[in-house]
C-alpha cells in the first residue's frame, strides 16, 4: 500500500512538480547609491547610522563603506545632533541623543553633490512580552504535520488597541543574532488589533545550555512596509503567485531630485530584549 | 430617453418601407439531437441574400413575396437545398444532417465558406469543440482557453497561468460567459485548466474587436461560451476516462422534439491514492480535487416559446489534514425566454445569477470571500428588411461584494471588510446593415452607467487625487441605499466590410467599453484569493477605445482564409498598483491603487486551412502593450507584465483516414517583462537585490511542441452505437525548460548573489485519454 502511494507521489511529482536551475543572467549594473542601516531608539547599544555602498549584483567582495559624509538626526522640537564618524568602523556613525516615544526624528545625508533626507518618524512604544518559555513538541502535539518534534521558545504579547502597531522580532542565541529571513519577522496588528498573541515561535529548535534572545522592537509603518517588502522578495522563489518583485524605496530621498534615493531605511524604534535560558 | 426616442424615429421610415416585403423565419436545427445551430447561414438565389442565425438558432430573411430557392449550411453539415412558396411571412424551422465527417469532406457551400471575409465580424474567431479535442492538451485534459492562446492577439503570462490577455489587455478586461453568466475565475488547479467541461460545451465565440453594443462591461474582449442545449431526439451519453479527470456527461428528450435535458460532470481523482498514504505522513486526510457539474434544461413551450434554465458548479478542494483548507469556485444559473412575436422580431429575456466564492481556513481563523451578482437582460432582434437587423435591449446588474471576513478568529474578534453594493446598467441599440453587394455595415451605440451605493465607510484624504494612508484625514459613513458615486457615458461601436472581390475584403472597426470592476490582483498570476472591486469615489471607470483594420482574403476556392489585422488601442483610467501593494484584507484599497493611461497596438497575421486530410492554422502576432502610471516608474511608460511583442502558433491536424488523427501545436512567445536588480546591498544581515524599473527586463523566449495522436476504431455493425476513442498526447514534446520566471538569491551555502529560472513544467509530459459516447 505505501509502495502505491509512494509510486503515486513519484508520478505525480515528475509531472507536475516544477524545477528550478541556476542560470547565467546578465543585468544592468546601477551607479553607486548609499545605503543607509540603523536607527535613533531608547537604547544606547542600537543607536548608530551604518553608511555603506550597493555592489554590482554578483559582486561577492566587500562592502564599500560611505566615510567622509555629513550626517545629521533631527526632532520635532527642532533639536539636532551631527554624528561623528566613530574611527573604529568606517562608515559608522553613532548617535548620542536617545529616542524619545512619542517624539519624531528625520535623519539628513550630505555628499559633496546632494542632500538626502527622510521624513519624520514618530517613535512607538512597544508592547512588552507577556511570556517567554520553552516548550517540547512530540509527535502527538505538534501543531502542524512534518515538524520534527524538539524544543521550541514560546512568546506572547497583548498588542496596544489604541495604536497602530507593526514590530520586528529577530532571534538571538548566546547573544548572536541569527542570520536569515526565518529568524526575522515583522508583525502588524491589521487583524489582532488589541488582541493577546499567543505562542508565537520562531522556526528553531534550542539545545540545553542555549540563551535564546528574542529582540523585538517597534516600528513606524513606513519600516513595516519596507521590512515586509525586503521579506516576500528575499523569499522569493519565482512563483506565478508571488508579487513581482519591484525596487524598494528607502526613506532617505535627495531634496533636489525625486528620482534620486538611498537604499535601506532609518528607523526610529523602541528596542525590547527577552531571555530565556533552555533547560 | 430622448436617445432612444430619436433612434426609433430615424428608424420608423426603414420599419415602413419593410412592408412590401415577407419573410421567412424559425429556427435551424441539428437533425440528430435537436441542437440549435449558430450561426448557421440560410441564403435564397433570387433575393440574392441571406441571414445567419443568431445565438439561439433563430433566423429571419426578408425576401419578396414568390418562389424562392433557399440553401442552408453550416459547417460540418450537409447543406441544404429548399424551395418554398412564400405569399406571406412564413415559419420554417429546418434541420441539417451533420456530415459526419466534421471538416472533412463536408459539402460546404460558397455562403457559409466566406463568411470571414463578407461579414462585418472583426477581430471574431470560434471554436470547433471537434476541432479543439484533436488539438495535443496538457495531461489530455481537453482546453478551451489553453486552445485560444493559439489565436492570434491572445497570450497568458506563462504555463499554468488563470486566464488570458486579449491585445494587451489584462485578465479582467475579458467577459467570460457560460450560458450568459460572467465568470471571474475561469481555471482549476491554479490556472492549469479551465472550467469548461468540453463535452457539456456547444460552441466557443472569442470577440477581441467590434465587440456588438449588446456586450459591455470589459475592455478587451467577449468570450462566450454556450452549453449544449441536450439532445430532445433521443438519449445520449458520452464521457471520458483521462489522466487528471474523468467525465460522464447524460442527455436526452423528457419529451421528444419538446423537451430535454443536459447533466455533465467532470472531477480530478489525484486525491483518491491520499488514504494510502501511512498514518505518521498526516496525509490521509488530505483532499485535493477539483469538479464541475453542468446542467441544462431546454422547452420548446411552443413555436413562439422556449425556455431554458442552465447551470454550473465547479469547485477546487484542497486540505491538508486537519491544519488548512482552500477551496474555491463558481456557481452560476441562467434562465432564459426566448419569444417570437412574429417572424421579424425575436426577444431574449434572461435572469442569471453569478457567484464566486472561497474559503481559506487554518487551526487560527477562517477567510472567506464572494462576488454575487445578479443580472437582467431583455434583448430584440428585429429584421427590418433584408438589408437591415435591428437589435436593441436593457440590461442591468447588482453586484454584492463580499472583499473578506474572519471568523473563528483565535488571534482576536471576527472581523469583516465592508461589503460594496452596485448597480450596473446599459440600453443599446445595433443595426447591422448591407448597403449594397459590396458594402455591409454594423453601427450601435451602448449607454452604460454604474452607481455605487451604501452602506460604506469611505476614506476622506487630504490630496484626493493621490489617496494615501499618511493623508487619510478620517473615514465617513454613507448610510444605506445612499449614491456613493455614479459613472456613465456612451460607447459607440462600428464596424464595415468593403468587398474588394467575392473572396476578399477590407474590414475597419472602432469600439468605445467601459469597465467598472477591477480584479484586484499584483501577483504574477491571479491567484483564487483575488478579490474585484467596484468603481467608488476614487476607483473610476477604465475605457478603452480600439480602432481596427483588417484584409482578408479566401484561396483556392475557400480552402485557406488568411487575414491581416491591424489595432491601436487607447486606455484611459487604467488601474495599477504602487510598489509593494498590501492587498490582502486592505480596507483602503485606493491608497494601493494609481490610475493611468495605456495603449496597445500591433499586427496580426492568421492562415487557416479549414478542409481536407490535412487541417490548421498558422498564426503571427506583432504587439506591444505599454504603460504610464504617475507614481510607478517615477511617470515613465513602462511594459505591461504581459507585452510579449512576438507570438507565433503553428496548429496542425492530419486526419488520413477516419480511424486516425495525428496532431502537432509549435507554440512561440517573446519572454514576458519582469524587473530585474542592477545591484545588491547589505542591510543588517541580509544582502538584498536592489531592483530597477518595472519591468526592465525579460526572462527568456519561450517555445513548446505539443504531439497528439487519437484512435477512432471503426464500427464493428452497421448501427452501432457505441463509439470510442483513444487519444494519446504529448505536451512539451522536445523537454524543454521554458523559464516561467527567473528570480534572483543569495546562495546559502556560497553567500553568492545567483539567477535561478523557474520552469513549472521541468519535462515532457504524456497523457493517455478514452473517451466514449453512445
Amino acid at each position: 500500500m505505501k509502495f502505491k502511494f509512494l509510486a503515486f507521489l513519484s508520478i505525480l511529482a515528475s509531472v507536475l512538480v516544477s524545477c528550478q536551475d541556476v542560470v547565467q543572467f546578465q543585468v544592468e549594473e546601477l551607479d553607486p547609491k548609499i545605503v543607509v542601516e540603523g536607527q535613533i531608539s531608547n537604547n544606547p547599544q542600537d543607536n548608530y547610522i551604518k553608511l555603506t555602498y550597493n555592489q554590482d549584483f554578483y559582486d561577492s567582495g566587500a562592502v564599500k563603506p560611505a566615510t567622509g559624509l555629513l550626517v545629521t538626526v533631527f526632532d520635532d522640537l527642532g533639536n539636532s545632533e551631527i554624528l561623528v564618524e566613530t574611527p573604529v568602523q568606517s562608515g559608522v556613525y553613532p548617535i548620542k541623543t536617545l529616542g524619545v516615544i512619542g517624539r519624531s526624528y528625520s535623519l539628513s545625508i550630505k555628499t559633496t553633490t546632494s542632500e538626502y533626507r527622510s521624513e519624520p518618524q514618530e517613535l512607538m512604544a512597544k508592547a512588552p512580552l507577556n511570556y517567554l518559555f520553552q516548550h517540547e513538541y512530540t509527535v502527538n502535539n505538534r501543531p502542524i504535520p512534518f515538524i520534527p518534534p524538539g524544543t521550541f521558545a514560546l512568546f506572547g504579547y497583548t498588542d496596544n488597541a489604541a495604536t497602530k502597531d507593526y514590530s520586528l522580532f529577530r532571534l538571538a542565541i548566546n547573544d548572536t543574532l541569527l542570520k536569515g529571513l526565518n529568524f526575522f519577522t515583522v508583525i502588524e496588528d491589521r487583524f489582532i488589533n488589541g488582541a493577546t498573541v499567543d505562542s508565537i515561535a520562531f522556526g528553531k529548535r534550542f539545545k540545553v545550555g542555549e540563551k535564546v534572545t528574542i529582540e523585538h522592537r517597534s516600528l513606524s509603518k513606513g519600516a513595516f512596509d519596507f521590512l515586509n517588502q525586503v521579506g516576500a522578495q528575499l523569499g522569493s522563489a519565482g512563483s506565478p503567485f508571488e508579487v513581482p518583485p519591484g525596487p524598494i524605496r528607502g526613506n532617505l530621498r535627495n531634496v533636489a531630485d525625486k528620482e534620486d534615493y538611498c537604499l535601506g531605511w532609518f528607523g526610529v524604534c523602541e528596542v525590547r530584549r527577552d531571555t530565556l535560558l533552555i533547560r | 430617453m430622448k436617445f432612444i426616442f430619436w433612434c426609433l424615429a430615424l428608424l420608423f421610415p426603414i420599419v415602413l418601407s419593410a412592408q412590401t416585403k415577407v419573410s421567412i423565419s424559425g429556427y435551424l436545427k441539428d437533425a440528430s439531437n435537436g441542437e440549435a445551430l449558430i450561426g448557421a447561414s440560410v441564403y435564397s438565389d433570387e433575393a440574392k441574400t441571406g441571414t445567419a442565425s443568431n445565438t439561439f438558432g433563430f433566423y429571419s430573411l426578408s425576401v419578396s413575396p414568390g418562389t424562392h430557392h433557399l440553401t442552408v449550411s453550416y459547417i460540418g453539415y450537409e447543406t441544404q437545398k429548399l424551395v418554398l412558396q412564400v405569399s406571406a411571412n412564413k415559419t420554417q424551422t429546418i434541420q441539417l444532417q451533420p456530415s459526419g465527417l466534421g471538416l472533412k469532406g463536408a459539402d460546404i457551400t460558397a455562403q457559409a465558406e466566406k463568411r470571414n471575409v463578407q461579414s462585418t465580424e472583426m477581430g471574431v474567431q470560434r471554436l470547433d469543440m471537434k476541432d479543439v479535442k484533436k488539438i495535443p492538451a496538457l495531461l489530455g485534459e481537453v482546453d478551451v482557453v489553453r486552445t485560444i492562446q493559439l489565436l492570434p492577439g491572445v497570450t497568458t503570462v506563462g504555463e499554468g497561468a488563470t486566464g488570458f490577455n486579449v491585445r494587451g489587455g489584462n485578465i479582467d478586461q475579458n467577459l467570460i460567459l457560460l450560458d450568459d453568466a460572467p465568470i471571474y475565475s475561469s481555471s482549476h488547479l491554479f490556472g492549469f485548466f479551465s472550467i469548461f467541461n468540453p463535452d457539456a460545451v456547444k460552441e466557443t465565440k472569442l470577440m477581441k474587436g467590434g465587440i456588438p453594443a449588446n456586450y459591455g462591461g470589459r475592455l478587451s474582449s467577449v468570450l462566450d461560451v454556450r452549453q449544449k442545449d441536450g439532445n430532445n431526439k433521443k438519449f445520449a451519453a458520452s464521457g471520458g476516462i483521462g489522466s487528471i479527470t474523468s467525465r460522464l456527461t447524460l442527455e436526452g428528450p423528457i419529451v421528444k422534439d419538446k423537451a430535454s435535458f443536459l447533466l455533465s460532470g467532470r472531477r480530478s481523482y489525484a486525491d483518491l491514492f491520499f488514504p494510502l498514504a501511512p498514518a505518521s505522513s498526516g496525509l490521509r486526510g488530505t483532499i485535493f480535487n477539483f469538479y464541475d457539474l453542468n446542467a441544462k434544461l431546454n422547452i420548446i413551450l411552443s413555436d413562439k416559446d422556449r425556455l431554458f434554465f442552465s447551470a454550473y458548479k465547479g469547485q477546487d478542494n484542497f486540505k491538508l489534514a486537519d491544519f488548512v483548507e482552500f477551496n474555491w469556485g463558481n456557481t452560476t444559473s441562467t434562465l432564459r425566454w426566448n419569444h417570437v412575436y412574429n417572424s421579424r422580431l425575436f426577444c431574449n429575456t434572461s435572469l442569471i445569477y453569478s457567484k464566486y466564492d472561497y474559503l481559506l481556513g487554518t487551526d487560527f481563523f477562517k477567510w472567506t470571500s464572494a462576488i454575487n451578482n445578479t443580472h437582467l437582460k431583455h434583448d430584440y432582434t428585429l429584421s427590418l428588411n433584408n438589408k437591415n437587423t435591428l437589435s436593441f435591449g436593457v440590461q442591468g446588474t447588482y453586484y454584492n461584494l463580499d472583499p473578506g471576513k474572519v471568523t473563528d478568529n483565535k488571534f482576536g474578534p471576527d472581523q469583516a471588510l465592508q461589503r460594496k453594493y452596485g448597480y450596473e446598467h446599459a440600453v443599446y441599440i445595433n443595426n447591422e446593415q448591407k448597403v449594397n453587394s459590396r458594402l455591409s455595415l454594423n453601427y450601435g451605440l451602448r449607454a452604460s452607467g454604474f452607481a455605487t451605493v451604501g452602506r460604506r465607510f469611505e476614506g476622506q484624504y487630504s490630496n484626493p487625487n493621490l489617496p494615501t494612508d499618511d493623508t487619510r484625514l478620517r473615514q465617513d459613513t454613507i448610510p444605506k441605499g445612499d449614491l456613493v458615486s455614479y459613472y456613465g457615458g456612451l460607447e459607440p461601436r462600428f464596424s464595415a466590410t468593403y468587398l474588394l472581390t467575392d473572396v476578399s475584403s477590407i474590414k475597419l472597426g472602432y469600439n468605445r467599453m467601459k469597465q467598472y470592476i477591477h480584479l484586484v490582483s499584483n501577483t504574477t498570476a491571479a491567484v483564487p484569493t483575488d478579490i474585484y472591486t467596484i468603481t467608488d469615489r476614487y476607483i473610476k471607470p477604465t475605457n478603452a477605445d480600439q480602432l481596427a483594420l483588417g484584409y482578408f482574403q479566401n484561396f483556392e476556392n475557400n480552402l485557406y482564409e488568411f487575414s491581416v489585422e491591424a489595432f491601436y488601442k487607447k486606455y484611459t483610467n487604467l488601474i495599477d498598483f504602487v510598489d509593494g501593494a498590501s492587498l490582502i484584507g486592505q480596507a483602503y484599497l485606493e491608497t494601493q491603487l494609481r490610475a493611468g493611461q495605456g495603449k496597445s497596438y500591433g499586427m496580426e497575421l492568421y492562415l487557416r486551412k479549414t478542409k481536407g486530410t490535412f487541417t490548421g492554422w498558422v498564426s503571427y502576432t506583432y504587439s506591444r502593450t505599454l504603460r504610464q502610471v504617475e507614481s510607478i516608474n517615477f511617470g515613465k511608460w513602462y511594459s505591461s507584465n504581459y507585452d510579449k511583442p512576438h507570438n507565433i502558433a503553428l496548429v496542425g491536424t492530419y486526419s488520413p483516414s477516419k480511424k486516425w488523427d495525428f496532431s502537432a501545436v509549435f507554440n512561440y512567445s517573446t519572454g514576458r517583462p519582469v524587473t530585474l536588480p542592477n545591484g545588491v546591498y547589505s542591510y543588517y544581515d541580509l544582502r538584498i537585490p536592489a531592483y530597477g524599473y518595472r519591468n526592465n527586463g525579460r526572462i527568456p523566449d519561450y517555445h513548446r511542441f505539443d504531439l497528439s495522436v487519437t484512435y477512432t476504431p471503426k464500427a464493428l455493425k452497421e448501427n452501432q452505437k457505441y463509439f470510442s476513442s483513444w487519444n494519446l498526447s504529448v505536451y512539451n514534446a522536445y523537454n524543454r525548460r521554458n523559464a516561467y520566471s527567473i528570480f534572483f538569491r543569495v546562495n546559502d551555502d556560497t553567500g553568492k548573489t545567483e539567477a535561478v529560472r523557474l520552469s513549472i513544467f521541468g519535462s515532457f509530459i504524456p497523457s493517455i485519454t478514452y473517451n466514449f459516447n453512445f
